[in-house]
């Protein structure tokens, strides 16, 4: 917004010098200027916007007072009063959506009803407890709660409540006494409002873009984080990378897709630890519920799903088949109790390199051409480090390597025309 | 009024509904139980942190925290599971039995669910089969004076010599609801 609003501010300073040298005669200035000033109007002006955060604060600051101000006199109020205090912010949040669905309200609205409704339904909740001491896990809680927020975050389509819900997600998922089950309603209940606004127009495509990462490293934690984690990690990783890839292929800038850096990283980091050392692979803990491992399979079963229904949506690439490879590695440790992922990590890591390097000098993608790059460097650093390998042969193994990335960067400049 | 905002209206009603079931569920079962609810004793230590928006709380650490399982019985990692209640004469709770299965509880008993359940292991006898839980009642908010009041009341009664326990009252109601009645000090020798 601040941006646009510098771009009609820079074009009527701008104008009379186009006039003024000619380049535009007097009317056309005219309709431009009247134009762009009523354009102008329309933005809030800085002032506005700082006077309505200094606003927030001062609200902020007074209702942090009434509650400090309720809590000291705490104990003076009868319990029935007590209740009724717990009971105004979900009051004041009812009244809220019962106007903004009646009255057609927008989004600032849609986002306060949301979020007192919700806030009014966790402090109503913690509330009861502390008056009549009925002590409890802090997980049930925490999943009351955001079982209880989710028809809020459909109904008025709130962005701030999907952020939070995610945020205090973390809170179930890392406390160690929620059951796995929870863990998986709370995403499952989270995964269609995300689904509807990463359509291509939605509201919030590149909000939610965001906020996806975190849904899912924290649907992770709570489903797959006693059991054979790499598994659902490889397949994650692989969706954000074929879908991050699709994206940047229509067009987007990167900044509006974060999901290649971080899961590609990600990945880099599984394949490279899994070349030093076996345990990476490992099972998990063995003294897990059966309850618990079902959750895992239905989680890892829907994420599989998922990078299938992305594969398929367009034409068979290189980063679309590495990374259903590297799905399929994860596989191994269920066929054989071999040690063989260290080398198979070793090739996978020295195949994708190579593949994602000619298919970026082929398609002239510097994105593709620099992510085997980076499997490469993975690849070699991780071996530098390796004492199974002579100093010898790995300091002639890296100067090859060294001048291999610098020839093929030149050779790759002066193709695609960017040296 | 469109049918989809007639729709949006029914949906946050019941949603409100929905928010409000348990909070008016629990003060129903508790102001109006259908059956007296039983009343036991529990002998706590305490300590007192803070709480920024709710002001100070006793931290309490009931007692009995332990009870005998049989053999065979193991516990993963933070497991939950039922603890089963007695009174004993004295008014003071008793642990009778730890089972993971709430239909194993009968009518009529008094159970409430514990977390963190884990089998002790004695080092000289390591088949010792005792079960250590956490109570949930690990809480007693009171004013902001009077908490550091009770942990230093509670710190003279932990000396040597001391005359007395922290007790603190909790009622049991049906379904595993509880809710604590009262803390206070019991005076006189052990």
């Amino acid at each position: 917004m601040a941006e646009k609003r510098n771009h009609v501010v820079w074009m009527l300073e701008e104008l009379p010098r186009l006039r003024a040298s000619g380049l535009i005669p007097e009317e056309t200035e005219k309709v431009l200027l009247d134009h762009y000033r009523a354009k102008l109007e329309t933005f809030p002006a800085p002032q506005r916007i700082f006077a309505a955060v200094l606003a927030v604060l001062g609200i902020v600051m007074v209702a942090a007072g009434i509650v400090l101000f309720v809590n000291h006199n705490w104990d003076m109020l009868p319990k029935a009063a007590r209740m009724g205090v717990s009971c105004i912010p979900l009051a004041i949040g009812a009244v809220l959506g019962y106007v903004t669905i009646l009255k057609n309200k927008g989004q600032l609205w849609r986002e306060a009803a949301a979020v007192f409704t919700a806030t009014g339904s966790a402090v109503l909740t913690a509330m009861l407890s502390q008056i009549y001491h009925i002590n409890g896990e802090m997980s049930d809680y925490i999943f009351l709660v955001l079982l209880l927020a989710l028809p809020q975050l459909y109904i008025f389509d709130s962005f701030v409540l999907a952020c939070l819900y995610v945020f205090f997600s973390f809170f179930l998922v890392g406390n160690g006494d929620a059951e796995a089950w929870r863990c998986g309603m709370v995403a499952a209940g989270f995964a269609p409002f995300l689904a509807r606004h990463l359509g291509e127009n939605a509201k919030f495509a590149v909000p939610c873009r965001y906020l996806t990462p975190a849904a899912a490293l924290s649907a992770l934690i709570g489903c797959a984080g006693s059991h054979y984690i790499v598994l659902p990690v490889l397949a994650l990783c692989g969706i954000f990378i074929v879908a991050g890839m699709d994206l940047v292929g229509r067009g987007e800038r990167l900044v509006r897709v974060p999901w290649l850096l971080p899961a590609f990283a990600v990945q880099m980091f599984i394949l490279g630890a899994g070349s030093c050392e076996e345990d990476v692979f490992s099972f998990g803990s063995k003294f897990q519920s059966a309850q618990s491992l079902w959750v895992y399979w239905i989680f890892t079963a829907a994420v599989l799903l998922l990078f299938v229904f992305i594969f398929m949506r367009r034409r068979l690439s290189e980063e679309r088949a590495l990374n259903a490879l590297f799905i399929l590695l994860a596989l191994i440790p269920f066929a054989t109790d071999a040690p063989v992922m260290r080398i198979v990590c070793n090739i996978a890591l020295g195949l994708g390199g190579i593949v994602c390097m000619r298919g970026g000098f082929v398609r002239r993608s510097f994105l593709l051409f620099n992510g085997g790059a980076v499997m490469l460097t993975v690849l070699t650093a991780c071996r530098f480090f390796d004492s199974e390998i002579g100093v010898l042969y790995r300091s002639a193994g890296l100067i090859l390597l060294g001048l291999g990335f610098i020839a093929a960067n030149v050779v790759y400049m002066k193709k695609s025309g960017r040296a | 009024m469109g049918k989809g905002k007639r729709m949006l209206l029914v949906f946050y009603t019941l949603s409100l509904a929905a928010i409000l079931l348990y909070p008016v569920s629990t003060v129903l079962k508790i102001e109006f139980p259908s059956e007296a609810p039983a009343e036991m004793k529990f002998r706590v230590r305490a300590f007192d942190p803070y709480d920024p928006l709710r002001g100070r709380y006793v931290r309490l650490d009931p007692l009995p925290n332990e009870v005998k399982v049989p053999e065979d019985m193991n516990f993963r990692y933070r497991e939950k599971a039922f603890l089963v209640l007695e009174r004993g004469r004295d008014g003071f709770a008793r642990a009778v039995r730890l089972t993971k299965d709430r239909s194993e509880i009968g009518d009529g008993e008094i159970f409430v669910k514990v977390g963190r359940v884990f089998r002790k292991y004695d080092k000289k006898n390591k088949k010792t089969a005792v079960c250590r839980f956490d109570l949930p009642f690990r809480f007693f908010y009171l004013n902001e004076l009077d908490a550091p009041e009770v942990e230093r009341e509670l710190a003279n009664l932990s000396r040597p010599g001391r005359d007395g326990d922290f007790v603190l009252t909790v009622r049991f109601f049906k379904d595993g609801l509880f809710a604590v009645k009262s803390l206070e000090i019991q005076k006189g020798k052990k």
